[in-house]
């Protein structure tokens, strides 16, 4: 079949199959819509007749000379399913040996056909109806079925679920940068701020698990104060790179204004022996704390504050 | 159904399963703005034949859908009709690019490529099935 030939080679569709139908049908429903007004209008001898046999098989395989639609039995049967629901095409009687005999449908479900094409675009998940999930069901699981689980937050382990209607917990720190840095609606974010948001926290979180910490939305608060003390004047960068400067800027700075708990604990290892002797003990002990040196230490440690 | 649009025989008996449902979409609608106006070619816009024209209350303008498929998904799908001599495109204006429609398939590229994804198909299903036993 290098070339078409001319007329006899052809058949007819209606205008309408393309102009007003095939918009509103998927590629995989038009294969199969397709398929069956070739079989039932394409030989002369049955276009009188009307409607022609055509099995499973023969839309998988095709028959002969003719092949089938291209696409998995699971696939076509749900297509047909459709193609049935909005009266695409027409069961004529029970299926025989020669397979379900279909007619083309002359009465077709225009209007839900659009209003599937409408919904198809705007959360058609919400009416799809869910499974109930049995907690029995699990333990029938193989271990590694198990394994291929999606895994539980903590909150979900404690059995603390998101309210109704929210089937994933909100991510605080997300909500804040969407609030605080965006000035978004938590409703109505879009897909490309989402995206930007979505970068910004990865950076973000990035340095502080570089550091053995989690980032929380108290540390985003700090952060914007410090902006608003070093930087007055001046708005965040949106850009998760260059915030994420800004952010190793006020890290470096709250890092070093921070003692570290090694330090912490030599200090007060230091004060306890100065206390010691102050206290005119015999023997100076590395590491004793009991109330008078914890007494005398804080009076250190106020002492110091005031100077 | 008054008005009909010509399809060859072989479109759908031999090539609809090597073709995948966005191409079948594409070359109908190709078809139909060129053979369904009995005209060797039709210049379309990528726009035009995404969602089609907006009449937008002329009365005297007729409404043509679109294939309602995703920008990219078109331009893959005219590329493959393209590449294996379904259509063949002209010159490209401000209106749109000229297609006109070919009559040299290369019928042994499509098989091979539908044995490629045939066989993907099979590893992925074996894949699968192994994960399910295990």
């Amino acid at each position: 079949m290098a070339k078409f030939d001319v007329v006899p080679g052809w058949f007819q569709t209606g205008n309408f199959v393309v102009d007003d139908l095939m918009h509103l049908l998927t590629g995989s429903e038009y294969k199969v819509y397709m398929f069956a007004v070739r079989h039932i209008y394409g030989w002369q001898d049955k276009v009188e007749r009307g409607y022609a046999h055509i099995s499973l098989t023969m839309f998988e395989d095709g028959f002969s000379r003719f092949g089938g639609v291209g696409l998995s039995r699971p696939t076509i049967t749900s297509a047909l399913d459709q193609l049935v629901q909005y009266r695409l095409l027409v069961k004529i009687g029970k299926a025989s040996n020669k397979g379900q005999a279909w007619s083309i449908g002359k009465d077709i479900d225009l209007d839900g056909l659009i209003e599937r094409n409408i919904n198809k675009g705007k959360g058609s998940k919400e009416s799809l109806p869910v499974k109930e999930f049995n907690q029995n069901q699990l333990n029938d699981l193989t271990a590694s079925s198990k394994n291929s689980l999606p895994n539980q937050t903590q909150d979900q382990k404690q059995g603390k679920h998101a309210p109704d209607g929210d089937a994933r917990p909100r991510d605080v720190v997300f909500d804040w940068l969407a609030e605080n840095m965006y000035n978004l609606n938590l409703d109505t974010i879009n897909k490309s701020y989402g995206g930007r948001i979505a970068k910004t926290k990865r950076v973000l979180s990035e340095i502080h698990r570089n550091n053995g910490t989690e980032l929380t939305p108290a540390h985003l608060d700090k952060f914007k104060s410090w902006w608003a003390r070093e930087y007055s004047g001046l708005t965040m960068p949106r850009d998760a790179v260059k915030l994420s400067e800004y952010y190793l800027e006020f890290y470096g700075s709250h890092k070093a204004s921070r003692p570290s708990p090694q330090s912490e604990a030599k200090r007060r290892i230091v004060l306890s022996m100065r206390a010691q002797s102050e206290l005119g003990y015999e023997t100076i002990t590395k590491g004793l704390f009991n109330d008078e040196i914890e007494a005398k230490i804080a009076e250190y440690e106020a002492m110091e504050e005031m100077s | 159904m008054s008005n009909y649009v010509y399809v060859h025989k072989d479109v759908v008996d031999i090539l609809m399963p090597l073709l995948t449902g966005e191409e079948i979409k594409v070359y109908m609608f190709i078809l139909r703005h060129a053979h369904g106006f009995n005209r060797p070619s039709a210049r379309l816009s990528l726009s035009f034949i995404q969602n089609g024209n907006d009449v937008a209350g002329d009365l005297t303008q007729v409404k043509y859908n679109g294939v309602n498929l995703s920008r990219a998904t078109i331009a893959k799908a005219i590329n493959s009709l393209v590449e294996y001599g379904f259509i063949k495109k002209y010159d490209v204006n401000r209106e749109g690019t000229l297609y006109g429609i070919g009559d040299n398939i290369r019928v042994d590229e499509l098989n091979a490529r539908s044995r490629i994804q045939s066989r993907k198909n099979k590893q992925k299903m074996a894949r699968i099935v192994k994960k399910g036993k295990r």
